[in-house]
């Protein structure tokens, strides 16, 4: 800076004392040392605000002939400007203005390096006796405007970082598109200072990783998020949150392109993360064309990759489908078989119940029917939910946030019901309660995360109950057949019809609620999503596709409509009234009539 | 006359020129002199310049200060600045850290306390006297300039344009501008690394790498390249021969010649994070300190010279890849993956193909994991009468003799004789003076140099628990088995029939009906264990560990994957440090089973001996019908069925059964109640399958099925 000299020194003659040419010649001596930002015998320094970022302001003694005076004082500004950058060329090396306010700093300095050759130059005409004043003024005036503009963006700098800091020399350099030169050297300062950035990017866009030591670039890293909640929380918020963008983003950046530096990283992060050492993508610097150009390439690549990842290594087609098979009953062998053989754990009071045991006969189940060709029924497990199927319904409606568009469905305002009263809990069995889980390996996990499992279970438990209400019905039915041939010739011929006839329709309801929900409801929704899946780009657009799946099998299947739904419960609590009743009664009446019923 | 007047006030300035460089080269001049209370040379007041000049001048010889401090913290001796200022080494750039140049070498005399920099600090220096000697150059020929006097100088510039050139302040500073900042540079980093060595060093180098200005980050990769040399020559070294020379610790592998040679790989050898530098990341790091540990133990261990071949191709990976240097991670890259392939494939061979480890720990899981059935069944068939002796007086030299035999006569005799020689007889010392040969009798696998890496006594400390165990359950196996031999249901209905008459008799068959009750109970409480031990935890570990044995690539994942096999097996058989409690209720159970054991014996012989005598009453009496005289003669049934069998004997042994039953129902009750406590095992099979029938449950014995978790 212009450091004042500590050094006392005799005052120096006035320059009135002189005559005109020999003013004029100590004055371009002052002046040559002011442009260097150092103080002189008669062209003073002050700094006003204090400190070192005041602003520094040339003064020229008293005593000079007006017309040179006039003429020096034209040249000052340029002065204070010199200093002023060069002020902030040297503040800004710290480490505190980031990598970005160092390399603008630096080239900064490369420019003040060449006004500095110039006054070198303009001393060695003034010792050749050459330079005048007037002379002075002719040789700065090409670099006074672009002083003036480096002692702009010197002033306005200090404070900035990162991407407002370029943002800065952005807006800067577009008000000046008509002023060529200008417009010009910012851009060169803006090449320069944004070269860090740049590099960042290319780290994050190419090897998925985040190096930040001054906490200024695109991506923000939040390393407390662990991948393990995706398959753990309903609302993880590991795929959204773990990387996130920088509240600033930088003007060659914008648009999606920001969207898409992240997205690309990302992926590159969650392939690294499953198969480690190979999410590098081997996209060197040979790489050409802007960087729009190649941060899209680097999009593709990562994001194909990512795909293909979780498509062909994490097996998600076979996964999927195994799915359907548990969750939606698509091949319901399996299920025949678990409730034939825990028919009777399920039909406990819930606490009644060994999870344990549901488990191992879960897994009986499963290796003697044909789900034992599928490669992945080792993940399945089952558990038993402590509410009913509205209850978790509603509290997760209220976990959700309303901008998802499946939540849009208004609710009877009985809020009161949410929580689950302990009679609730005694009065549910197992078979309302029983719910099948899975357990999908990383990076399976971002599509089937826990939030899809949970849709997934809702429509398990749905069809799980429904279809064991068809099965008690079919029971029922049964038993009705048989006595209702027997009973035709006796007395109670007529109520034992009307019963017979009852629980036909019973399960004509029943049974087309079933086939409605299996074969028109989850069969062309499924044939959607595997075209979908089929045309995927990328994993995010799969996540989706497959949870717009759930939300339309949810939908269709009436799990978004509590009224319908609650009615529907009423109708099958009554099937099951009945299913009950009727055991009784033919039990009843069996050992009147008959012996040995069965 | 008005241009003399203005030169007359700049009159001393060629004479600061010349004062400002050799303040540039650190000596005082005729106008500028250091001043230590400042910190800083000062333009004697008298000197006849403008204020301007002196400013700038007191600007100028910063450079001045900053070279005094690098210089200082270099050491300070004038040796090694003499040495470099000449012009051979001035014009090296790279500073060649292998070959001692003078400077090095006088740095070496000069300074004792320098000594300990080590061959990075060393390799810094040589660099920073290399800027330093840029910088040297510079002022010589600044100082040719100075010496052109400016009014010839004029001159010439005015006949022609092209004249010599001079010097004043401002061209000065133009010149020193770049250097002041690079000079700058230079001292914050010998500031910094100041009291550092080895990686240590060329981390701090590395923190200030991490700048935006290209010029300065240009400069300090030209000295952590030249820093770091010895760090790649270290690590080229390690990773290619397997040598480790760094008398000052500089390197971040660490060795410590005082550990044996048996324990070379686990504990020779480690990874000093202080001296990693940054820039190479923990995992290359362990990737080093594993391969040149590979290296040495095949070499030291292993006594396989297989390396020797592999060594040029693994050099000459990193030579491909450009070289080991700093700012070209590949090669190590490179370096690495390639030594790693190589070595790992080596030792590989060399454990698996020479020193048979897989053949080792299937036999170790045959012969001290009870895996070998028939060889086991023989054993204590032959060594049963000899354990039931007290602890002391068994013969580990008898029993050796035993285990023997039991090898002969089963079909572990065509196990390799390599194997079997390994096996030995191990009595533990007695822990109390009731022990019996049955406690202290335990199997040793015996193995030897390379091996004994993967078996480290603490590995053998812990098949030595399992076996104990093992071997326990199996005794109170056998001990059950042969219980039933001596009720065998024909026992019992044997005494049924013969009838051992009388209401003592009744009551008899009513108790030994208990007995073989609560054996079947037993056995069954035992059998389960038993498969619970043998199949859910040893063949399913051993299933996992197998596969990792084939999937480990190196010796260190081999040896964790032999650990967690280890203690999965531990903890999941009960004898984790978790699992102490259970432990000691199991053994409890044990012991009722052999007491039970042991009264039951007692109640048979009773009970055969009455029928005995029964069956030779009625024969007698079968012999004196056919002689045709009395069948029975008063007061002999007396003698001979009933007498024995007293009301009071047959309650004493219906205490005694009474006593034992609940006993084990207490133990059994308390057993399974600590078993869903044991979160950290997957024992609910084992619990599912104690009481599949829902019999203990009913009776009120275990944990209630409400207060389980679910």
């Amino acid at each position: 800076g212009a450091g004042g000299s500590s050094v006392a020194r005799d005052a120096p003659k006035p320059l009135g004392e002189y005559d005109t040419a020999c003013q004029e010649l100590l004055v371009i001596d002052d002046l040559l040392y002011a442009m260097m930002g150092v103080e002189g015998r008669y062209v003073t320094a002050s700094r006003s605000g204090g400190g070192a970022g005041g602003v520094v302001t040339f003064h020229i003694s008293e005593g000079l002939e007006p017309s040179l005076r006039a003429l020096a004082k034209e040249a000052l500004p340029l002065c204070a400007a010199a200093a002023t950058a060069s002020d902030y060329a040297e503040r800004a090396r710290r480490f505190e203005s980031g990598l970005v306010g160092h390399a603008l700093a630096a080239e900064m300095s490369e420019l003040l390096h060449d006004w500095h050759t110039m006054i070198v130059q303009l001393e060695h005409q003034k010792n050749l006796g050459r330079l005048s004043l007037q002379a002075l003024w002719f040789y700065v005036q090409p670099a006074a405007p672009a002083l003036a503009l480096l002692a702009r963006v010197a002033a306005s700098a200090p404070g900035l970082r990162g991407a407002p800091l370029l943002n800065h020399l952005h807006r800067e350099a577009r008000a000046r598109a008509g002023d060529v030169a200008a417009r010009d050297l910012l851009l060169r300062l803006l090449r320069a200072a944004a070269a860090p950035y740049a590099k960042a990017v290319e780290r994050w866009v190419y090897e998925g990783r985040v190096e930040d030591p001054y906490d200024e670039f695109l991506i923000v890293e939040r390393a407390d998020l662990d991948k393990a909640s995706l398959s753990e929380e309903y609302d993880s918020r590991y795929w959204s949150a773990r990387y996130t963008l920088r509240e600033d983003v930088p003007v060659f950046l914008g648009g999606d392109l920001a969207e898409k530096v992240l997205t690309t990283g990302k992926y590159l992060t969650a392939l690294r993360e499953s198969t480690d050492g190979l999410g590098r993508i081997a996209l060197g610097a040979d790489a050409r064309g802007t960087h729009a150009t190649r941060i899209n390439a680097a999009f593709k690549h990562a994001s194909n990759a990512l795909l293909r990842n979780v498509l062909i290594e994490g097996d998600l087609r076979a996964r999927l489908l195994s799915m359907k098979r548990y969750f939606l009953l698509d091949k319901g062998d399996f299920l025949v078989h678990f409730v034939d053989i825990a028919g009777e754990q399920l039909s406990k009071r819930a606490p009644d119940i060994s999870v344990d045991k549901l488990q191992s006969l879960l897994e009986l189940s499963l290796k003697l029917s044909s789900a034992s060709s599928d490669p992945h029924n080792e993940d399945l497990t089952c558990a038993l939910e402590r509410q009913g199927i509205i209850h978790q319904l509603l509290s997760i409606q209220s976990l959700r946030d309303d901008g998802t568009g499946a939540g849009g469905v208004a609710y009877d305002g009985d809020e009161a019901h949410v929580a689950m009263t302990p009679k609730e809990a005694l009065r549910l069995t197992g078979f309302e309660t029983f719910t099948l889980d899975y357990e999908a390996p990383w990076p399976v996990s971002l599509v089937l995360s826990r939030r899809a499992l949970t849709k997934y279970q809702l429509l398990f438990r749905h069809m799980f109950h429904c279809k064991h209400v068809e099965r008690r019905l079919c029971a029922t039915w049964q038993t009705w057949q048989s006595s209702a041939t027997r009973a035709t010739a006796t007395a109670d011929a007529g109520s034992l019809g009307r019963a017979y006839i009852l629980s036909q329709r019973m399960l004509h309801f029943l049974q087309n609620f079933v086939y409605y929900l299996a074969c028109e409801v989850v069969e062309p929704n499924w044939h959607r999503l595997e075209a979908k899946i089929a045309e995927a780009s990328n994993v995010d657009e799969l996540a989706a596709e497959h949870d717009a799946f759930l939300d339309a099998c949810m939908k269709e299947g009436m799990l978004f409509w509590p009224t319908i739904l609650r009615r529907l419960e009423k109708i099958k609590s009554a099937c099951l009234r009945f299913a009950d009743a009727s055991a009784r009664c033919v039990l009843y009446t069996g050992s009147h009539t008959t012996p040995s019923p069965w | 006359l008005a241009r003399e007047a203005t030169l007359s006030a700049e009159v001393g300035e060629p004479e600061l020129v010349r004062d400002v460089l050799f303040a540039c080269q650190g000596i005082d001049g005729k106008f500028l002199k250091f001043d230590p209370a400042e910190g800083a040379y000062v333009v004697r007041a008298d000197a006849p310049v403008s204020p301007g000049a002196a400013v700038l001048a007191r600007k100028l010889t910063e450079l001045g200060w900053l070279f005094r401090k690098i210089r200082a913290c270099l050491g300070g001796d004038d040796a090694d600045v003499v040495a470099t200022t000449t012009p051979a080494s001035a014009d090296s750039d790279v500073a060649p850290p292998a070959t001692p140049s003078l400077g090095t070498l006088g740095a070496l005399g000069g300074d004792r306390g320098e000594l300990d920099g080590g061959s990075v600090r060393r390799a810094f220096k040589a660099r920073v006297q290399g800027e330093l000697s840029d910088y040297y150059r510079l002022i010589a020929v600044l100082e040719a300039q100075a010496q052109v006097p400016m009014a010839a100088a004029l001159e010439s510039a005015r006949d022609d344009s092209s004249g010599e050139t001079y010097l004043t302040l401002r061209r000065l500073s133009v010149w020193l501008a770049e250097p002041t900042r690079r000079l700058r540079l230079l001292a914050v980093l010998v500031d910094a690394s100041r009291f550092n060595k080895g990686g240590a060093l060329l981390g701090v180098l590395h923190a200030h790498a991490k700048h935006g200005d290209p010029a300065l980050c240009a400069t300090v990769a030209r000295l952590l390249s030249a820093a770091a040399a010895p760090m790649y020559a270290a690590i080229q070294n390690w990773v290619v021969l397997g040598e480790l020379d760094d008398p000052r610790s500089e390197f971040f592998v660490t060795s410590d010649p005082a550990v044996a040679e048996e324990d070379l790989w686990r504990h020779r050898y480690g990874v000093d994070d202080a001296m990693l530098p940054p820039f190479i990341t923990r995992e290359q790091a362990a990737d080093v300190l594993r391969v040149g540990k590979s290296i040495n133990f095949l070499r030291r261990c292993c006594d396989d010279d297989g390396w020797t071949a592999e060594r040029a191709p693994v050099a000459a990976a990193a030579a491909n890849a450009g070289g080991l240097g700093y700012g070209n991670p590949k090669a190590l890259d490179a370096l690495i993956a390639e030594a790693k392939r190589r070595i790992d494939r080596c030792l590989r061979r060399v454990l698996f193909e020479r020193y048979k480890l897989f053949e080792h720990c299937f036999a170790v899981k045959r012969y001290l994991l009870l895996g070998q059935g028939d060889f086991h069944a023989c054993l204590m068939d032959l060594a049963g009468e000899d354990l039931a002796e007290p602890a002391s007086n068994v013969s580990a030299y008898k029993l050796s003799g035993t285990l023997e035999s039991a090898i002969r006569a089963s079909n572990a005799q065509y196990d390799e004789s390599d194997v079997l020689d390994r096996l030995r007889v191990k009595m533990m010392p007695a822990a109390g003076a009731d022990e019996v040969g049955w406690d202290v009798f335990s199997l040793e696998y015996q193995t030897s140099a390379p091996l004994t890496t993967v078996f480290t006594p603490d590995a053998m400390g812990k098949y030595l628990r399992v076996f104990t165990f093992l071997w326990r359950l199996k005794r109170v196996e056998h001990a059950l088995c042969a219980t039933w031999q001596t009720m065998k249901p024909n026992v019992t209905a044997a005494l049924a029939r013969d009838g051992v008459a009388g209401a003592a008799g009744v009551a008899l068959a009513e108790e030994l009906r208990r007995c073989h009750t609560l054996r079947g109970e037993m056995h069954h409480f035992i059998a389960n264990l038993q498969y619970y031990v043998m199949f859910e935890v040893l063949e399913g570990s051993w299933e996992v560990f197998t596969r990792e044995m084939r999937d480990a690539r190196d010796l260190d994942s081999l040896i964790a994957a032999h650990e967690r096999y280890l203690d999965a097996v531990l903890q999941k058989a009960l004898l984790g440090p978790k699992s102490q409690l259970l432990a000691h209720a199991l053994s409890t159970l044990f012991e009722v089973v052999l007491r039970f054991r042991g009264f039951a014996d007692r109640l048979y012989d009773v009970a055969r001996d009455a029928a005995m005598r029964r069956q030779l009453a009625r024969l007698r009496v079968e012999q004196r019908a056919e002689q045709a005289t009395w069948g029975s003669l008063p007061g002999e049934d007396a003698a001979g069925g009933d007498g024995l069998l007293s009301e009071a004997f047959v309650s004493e042994m219906r205490e005694q059964l009474d006593a034992v039953g609940a006993d084990y129902a207490k133990m059994l009750d308390g057993f399974l109640n600590l078993l869903p406590l044991q979160t950290h095992v997957d024992l609910k099979f084992l619990l599912f399958r104690l009481d599949f029938s829902e019999y203990y449950c009913k009776q009120k014995i275990g944990p209630s099925p409400g207060s389980l978790p679910f």
